[in-house]
């Protein structure tokens, strides 16, 4: 039995590799054909496809070295989804579910956001965005600038937003419920966060 | 014979002082010559004039040179055909980040080839105005949200003109929104509705910029033009007739309906 499953399991991650593989390969090809034909337009909307097929294999890695569970909550695995975007707005979108109705935790990537360059102009002005009410201010997370907000600034404990940019990329950290401002700093800090940067540069 | 001494000492000394007065002017002279000299080589070139560094005027102290030299930065395109084999072997060896960058090179390499043949269809005169050939600009970063630009302006003393044809921009996104929502534009009473050659537009004024015409050719692509120190909106508007913006649609294969 063990053995069918294994074969099964074999049979359906190779015909997943196999079917990326051959997207690239029919799309890839139909750009050179177009753009011998002198196709500009059609040429570079199947670049765009392949491209697409590119980030869905970077977000697949992604996903394989992001920590099973976080902060004791273990991850939803039917929520993971990855998709590569060719047309406009954002390339690659990972996503990644932990904990539960009580308590949770999102993780979500974006590279090639147009959001990006509104958090690091926030982030370069530090003095401006720690904020007097203690609901947002900048910290650093495995040596990355980073911009931590609470939800409600009027309760002690609660939910935490925190983006971390790098490259073309914002990685955000969604924590819902009752969590402290330690709980998610170190739950953060245990992020691979310079591998992420490293597949997405 | 005191007073004949007392004269001639005076003398001496006028005579040392003149002397001096003379010999500074013809330093000065000296200076005010070389000092416009170096600026007239410095607006007008000299070809006799060696070829080591200029000092900048402002930095001597540090001595730091300024660049007049560099060749500045090559134009040519990506090879397209080149980066898209870099992107299928990178992508056979599993190297995704390099297949990525390879891929959006092919598309820099297209979409300047895009805007290049757009920007030759442009006229080269417009409301009797000549376009002003140094500030053509195709612009391609192969990022969806930035995407192809192409831009092309023309003035005179009087007059000013430009066109800046976006393609999978996000300057798109707000004429369409202004089209899309009637309500944006009755009731501003600078911005309006308009039809040009068969495509739904939005004009605005403003008294410092003058005119503004935008215009979406079809789902990713949005032509604006800018009209200064036009007498009213229809000359404005006949400025746009100059351009084929069926053609420019077309040559960037966006689709209206």
């Amino acid at each position: 039995m063990k053995k069918i499953y294994l074969l099964a399991l074999i049979v359906t991650v190779f015909g997943l590799t196999a079917s990326a593989q051959n997207d690239f390969t029919a799309s890839t090809a139909t750009a050179k054909n177009e753009y011998k034909a002198g196709n500009l337009e059609e040429a570079r909307f199947a670049l765009q496809q392949s491209l697409a097929e590119v980030d869905k294999e970077i977000g697949k890695e992604i996903l394989g070295i992001l920590p099973k569970s976080i902060a004791g909550f273990s991850f939803v695995e039917a929520n993971d989804n990855v998709s590569g975007n060719s047309s406009s707005f954002g390339g690659l979108f990972v996503h990644r579910d932990y904990g539960d109705t009580t308590k949770s935790v999102a993780i979500d990537l974006m590279d090639n956001s147009p959001m990006l360059a509104g958090i690091n102009s926030l982030l370069a002005m530090p003095m401006i965005m720690n904020s007097s009410d203690g609901s947002q201010k900048v910290v650093k997370v495995s040596g990355y600038k980073a911009l931590l907000q609470r939800k409600d600034a009027t309760q002690a404990v609660g939910g935490y937003t925190l983006q971390i940019p790098f490259n073309q990329s914002l990685f955000t950290l969604d924590f819902d419920g009752a969590f402290t401002e330690s709980e998610v700093t170190s739950a953060a800090n245990a992020m691979p966060i310079s591998e992420v940067a490293k597949l997405t540069y | 014979m005191l007073k004949l001494q007392l004269k001639g000492a005076v003398a001496l000394a006028l005579l040392c002082f003149l002397n001096y007065q003379t010999e500074a002017q013809a330093i000065l002279n000296k200076v005010k010559s070389a000092a416009k000299n170096k600026a007239a080589n410095a607006i007008f070139g000299d070809n006799d004039a060696p070829s080591t560094p200029s000092v900048s005027e402002g930095d001597e102290r540090s001595g730091r040179p300024m660049n007049n030299t560099s060749g500045g930065l090559i134009t040519t395109p990506p090879d397209v055909g080149k980066s898209i084999a870099t992107a299928e072997s990178s992508f056979s060896a599993k190297k995704y980040g390099e297949a990525r960058y390879a891929l959006q090179q092919a598309i820099v390499g297209i979409e300047m080839e895009m805007g290049n043949k757009v920007m030759e269809s442009l006229p080269e005169k417009v409301a009797g105005i000549d376009f002003v050939k140094e500030s053509d600009k195709v612009t391609s970063t192969g990022m969806a949200f930035v995407g192809l630009t192409i831009f092309r302006e023309y003035y005179n003393d009087d007059k000013a003109i430009d066109i800046t044809v976006a393609n999978n921009s996000s300057l798109l996104m707000s004429a369409n929104m202004y089209l899309t929502n009637p309500a944006y534009t009755s009731g501003q009473e600078n911005i309006k509705s308009v039809t040009v050659q068969g495509f739904k537009g939005v004009l605005e004024f403003s008294e410092y910029d003058g005119y503004k015409l935008s215009v979406p050719l079809g789902q990713t692509s949005i032509a604006i033009m800018k009209m200064v120190n036009f007498a009213d909106e229809t000359a404005a508007l006949k400025v746009s007739d100059a351009f084929d913006l069926a053609g420019i649609q077309k040559q960037l294969g966006d689709k209206i309906n």
